[in-house]
């Protein structure tokens, strides 16, 4: 684009060939007139090998020439692709026939001058193929111009487009920082509610607990003194039933808050047999209150290991919920089975009891849910034990179906047992 | 083994301290019981008296709690020139907690309040020689 732009600003080059001295001078001066460059050939050898080397405007060529004549020269003039448009003005003597050879030959020819060359004619000729030159060359510069304008028009639409993108490309990475962090705020904000709600519990078990436990214990000694008599006794195991209601809803809370995250050290070979034996006999006036029918068989899978609170608080709950939910139209059946699955010990509780709707489906495992209001409780149990199933890599889930019974599945994981504690198992 | 004859209490909860003067009256055991509401009281008894047999420390305590006075007795050497077993005792019923007490010396049960009968036949077998009384 610069070369072009470059080569418009030259001045234009007008080649005149002829084999005789003294006609090139004489051309050469008349032509001097004009702001142009003017180059001179003794042959059309010579004119062929400039043509190569130069752009010119206009060839001025004598037709009479030794070994490669006018006509030849403008045959190969014509023959070449970079010359083939050069204006050429033939220099012919007032000759019939090499007239007629002109006319007959076609060589593209634009124009004759007929020697000797009369000086107005030559000078008006060249003119006219000047300023045809020149117009042509000013309009090719304006459409060059133009074509710039257009290329750099459109490298500024191109660089104002990647200056937006830039933009673009920034505001989106500052969101993404923004969002990173708010993240990484959230994540912050969790562990410190985690924190508090932590220390909350710890407040709980002691600033809470600690009154508590002190009325608990002044009541037995106020019983056991002898300061109750037959007026207030209803009035005093109304306030200790409260009290330990207290007590217990407060100790669950705590467990729900704060149970402990990995007990390793407390897992232990546990008997399914002597465990669940231990809960019946905790539960002994429940059971015999319900008058329920329980069925153990450990015989698959007699043996996990486990932490023994959680073990026993897994069978405590799900046992208590069957006989809490036992349907008031049959007798309770519950059966308690093991089997193993992989490195699972899968435990299962089933009763025949009222079952679980839909609707009670998604809030089993809820806190504080207790599905009916036939039942006392503080709906905390199964959440607790879902959250000391689930950390120690295990799962619970049940099948259920109203007014035919429940049967939860508890997916024990086998834990690794701890070499300092091996064997103490109670 | 050495008789249970002393028991030095240390908490701040007044009631509850009168809990455990009555449960140990309930043992029969006729330990001589002496109480201080103040860690650092405790410490002060601790410097011009003889050593009891056994510590009942509460976890917490404002100003010095059961911790900051396990760190000070083991600052003092207590624990190498005396034979003198602690007992932590809390209402807190923090697993972290019961680790903890078991990484000081010296400190052999971590009780849960409230103290039972049971809990001190208990410790008094263990520690005490004795079979229980009565």
């Amino acid at each position: 684009m610069i070369e072009d732009l470059n080569s418009l600003k030259e001045l234009p080059k007008i080649l005149i060939v002829d084999d005789r001295e003294t006609e090139r001078d004489i051309l050469s001066k008349l032509l001097d007139k004009f702001n142009a460059e003017i180059h001179t050939a003794g042959s059309g050898q010579e004119a062929l090998s400039l043509l190569i080397r130069y752009n010119y405007v206009l060839v001025l060529l004598d037709i009479q020439m030794p070994i490669m004549d006018g006509l030849e020269t403008a045959r190969l003039i014509r023959s070449n692709k970079n010359t083939e448009n050069i204006p050429i003005i033939f220099l012919t003597a007032y000759d019939k026939d090499e007239i007629n050879m002109l006319q007959g030959y076609e060589v593209g020819a634009i124009d004759y001058l007929f020697k000797p060359i009369n000086e107005d004619i030559l000078l008006s000729k060249v003119k006219t193929f000047l300023k045809a030159y020149s117009f042509e060359k000013e309009k090719e510069y304006e459409k060059i111009l133009t074509e710039l304008e257009k290329k750099n028009a459109k490298l500024q639409k191109a660089q104002k487009e990647a200056v937006t993108m830039m933009k673009q490309a920034n505001e989106a990475r500052s969101i993404a920082e923004a969002s990173q962090q708010q993240i990484k705020q959230q994540a912050e904000d969790l562990l410190r509610y985690n924190k508090e709600l932590e220390q909350f519990a710890y407040v709980a078990t002691h600033d809470l607990r600690a009154p508590i436990i002190n009325l608990n214990g002044l009541l037995k000694v106020f019983k056991k003194r002898g300061y109750v008599n037959d007026e207030n006794e209803e009035v005093v195991n109304k306030i200790f039933s409260s009290v330990s209601r207290i007590n217990e809803t407060l100790h669950d809370l705590i467990h729900v808050v704060a149970y402990t995250k990995t007990i390793e050290d407390e897992v232990q070979e546990i008997d399914f047999d002597r465990l669940t034996c231990d809960v019946l006999q905790d539960l002994e006036k429940q059971i015999k209150e319900a008058d329920a029918e329980i069925t153990l068989d450990f015989e698959a899978a007699p043996k996990v290991h486990y932490v023994q609170g959680y073990a026993r608080s897994i069978i405590q709950n799900l046992l208590t919920n069957a006989i809490k939910y036992r349907s008031l139209k049959r007798k309770l059946k519950v059966t308690i089975t093991t089997k193993p699955e992989g490195n699972f010990i899968c435990l299962s509780v089933a009763d025949n009891g009222m079952g679980i709707d839909d609707k009670g489906r998604d809030k089993v495992f809820g806190l504080f849910q207790r599905l009916t209001t036939r039942v006392e409780g503080k709906g905390m149990g199964l959440y607790i034990i879902k959250s000391q199933i689930e950390s120690m890599g295990g799962s619970i889930d049940f099948t259920s179906t109203v007014d035919k019974g429940s049967d939860f599945k508890v997916l024990m994981k086998n834990l690794p047992l701890n070499k300092t504690e091996n064997g103490q198992a109670k | 083994m050495a008789k249970l004859n002393n028991v030095l209490v240390i908490d701040d909860d007044d009631e509850y301290n009168f809990l455990t003067e009555d449960t140990f009256m309930d043992t029969e055991l006729e330990c001589n019981l002496v109480f201080k509401e103040m860690a650092q009281e405790a410490l002060d008894y601790l410097e011009e008296n003889s050593f009891p047999d056994l510590i009942l420390l509460d976890i917490n305590m404002p100003v010095m709690n059961g911790w900051e006075f396990l760190e000070e007795y083991q600052e003092r050497n207590y624990h190498t020139k005396h034979d003198t077993l602690i007992v932590m005792i809390s209402s807190s019923c923090y697993h972290e907690d019961r680790v903890k007490a078991k990484s000081y010396p010296k400190v052999v049960e971590y009780i849960e309040k409230p103290i039972s009968c049971d809990d001190i036949h208990e410790l008094h077998e263990k520690y005490f020689g004795a079979t229980t009384e009565g």
